[in-house]
C-alpha cells in the first residue's frame, strides 16, 4: 500500500451521501440481475455504508441537491468566506447567529451584524432544512 | 469532514472472482481491505471513490490469482482542526464527555475543553452547564456540537508474547482518536 496523495480534495457530506446511495443502488441492481451471491459484499463495507448513511440522512445534507449547492455558492460569493467555512456551512446549515459564529473564525471582526444576518438569509433561502428528528 | 485520498496498492484477484467484471472484482477487494479501517496518520477509510489506473494482471508462479497494481481514490473521514461537527453523547465521567457519531466512536471532550462554568454532577453522572440562570444538562444520547482540537494516531503493533503475561487480551489504545472542545 502506498499513499500517493493523502488529501486530493475535500468532499461535502452531500457528495459522500450521493456516492453511497449510488453504490447501494448499483449493488441492488446486481442482486436482482445475477442473484444474491454476486451481490454479497464484505461485512466491514456493509457496516460502514449503513452507519455513514444513517448519520448523513439525519443531517442537513439529506435533502440537498447539486443545484441547491451551486445556487448557494453563487449567492454567497459576495462574502469573503474561506473554503473550509463554506464547506461547514453547507454541511451544518446554520440558522442562528450563534451557530454561524462557531463556524466562522473571528466573526465579530470580519462581518457586521447585518452581514451575519444576510449570510443566514442566503443559507435559509438556498439550502433545504434538515429532516425532522425522528429518533 | 470527509476527504479524498489517492492510493496505489497491489490487489490480488482470486480465480473464483474471474467471472466478475474486473472493475467489480477490484472494487470488492479494495473495499474489503479498506472500508471501515483506520490508516495510520490518514484517517478512517469509508469506501472506494473511483479507480484511476489499472495495470495488466500478472499470474505468479504457484497460484492462479491475478496480481494487479491499482491506483484508486478513497473517501476518508478526517475532520480538519477547527471543524465543527455534531454527534451524540455516549458517556460521561469526571474526566470529560465521550461523544460518538453513528460510524465513529472515539471522540472525547476533556473537562478542560468544556464551557466555562460547567460542573460535574457526581450523583447523576452528568455534566451541567450553568449559563446565568439556566442549567443545561448534558445527558446521554443528547445531540452535541463540537470543534476538533487535536487528533492522535496509535500504531497497532503486535505485542511480543513475553509481555502478554498469561492474558491473551491486551488493552489497546484506539488507532485514531479525536480530542474536541465545545465551540463557543
Amino acid at each position: 500500500m502506498k499513499i500517493l496523495n493523502p488529501r486530493v480534495g475535500m468532499l461535502s457530506n452531500h457528495e459522500v451521501l450521493t456516492h453511497i446511495t449510488a453504490m447501494k443502488a448499483r449493488y441492488l441492481e446486481v442482486h436482482q440481475r445475477v442473484g444474491g451471491v454476486n451481490a454479497m459484499k464484505a461485512e466491514n463495507l456493509e457496516t460502514v455504508m449503513k452507519e455513514v448513511r444513517d448519520y448523513l440522512l439525519a443531517s442537513p445534507c439529506a435533502n440537498q441537491t447539486d443545484e441547491n449547492i451551486q445556487a448557494f455558492m453563487r449567492a454567497v460569493s459576495a462574502y469573503p468566506l474561506e473554503k473550509g467555512e463554506l464547506l461547514q456551512i453547507i454541511n451544518e446549515r446554520p440558522t442562528t447567529v450563534a451557530e454561524l459564529d462557531c463556524i466562522i473564525e473571528e466573526m465579530d471582526a470580519r462581518f457586521s451584524d447585518d452581514q451575519g444576518q444576510d449570510i443566514l438569509a442566503v443559507v435559509v433561502q438556498h439550502l433545504p432544512p434538515r429532516p425532522k428528528e425522528e429518533r | 469532514m470527509f476527504i479524498l485520498s489517492s492510493f496505489s496498492d497491489l490487489v490480488i484477484v482470486d480465480p473464483e472472482d474471474f467471472s466478475k467484471r474486473t472493475v467489480d472484482a477490484l472494487e470488492d477487494q479494495i473495499n474489503a481491505k479498506y472500508a471501515n479501517k483506520v490508516v495510520y496518520n490518514l484517517g478512517l477509510c469509508i469506501t472506494l471513490y473511483d479507480i484511476q489506473r489499472v495495470t495488466e494482471g500478472m499470474i505468479s508462479h504457484g497460484s492462479g490469482s491475478a496480481h494487479v497494481t491499482v491506483e484508486f481514490r478513497l473517501v476518508v473521514f478526517r475532520p480538519f482542526k477547527g471543524e465543527v461537527l455534531t454527534g451524540r453523547i455516549s458517556s460521561s465521567s469526571r474526566h470529560g464527555i465521550n461523544v460518538r457519531t453513528d460510524f465513529f466512536d472515539e471522540i472525547f471532550i476533556p473537562a478542560t475543553y468544556l464551557f466555562e462554568g460547567t460542573t460535574y454532577d457526581v450523583k447523576e453522572n452528568v455534566w451541567v452547564w450553568n449559563n446565568e440562570e439556566n442549567k443545561f444538562y448534558m445527558d446521554k444520547n443528547e445531540v452535541i456540537r463540537f470543534r476538533v482540537e487535536e487528533e492522535t494516531f496509535e500504531d497497532q503493533l503486535p505485542v511480543p508474547p513475553h509481555l502478554l503475561e498469561g492474558s491473551r487480551e491486551v488493552e489497546r489504545k484506539p488507532p485514531y482518536r479525536i480530542i474536541v472542545s465545545s465551540p463557543g
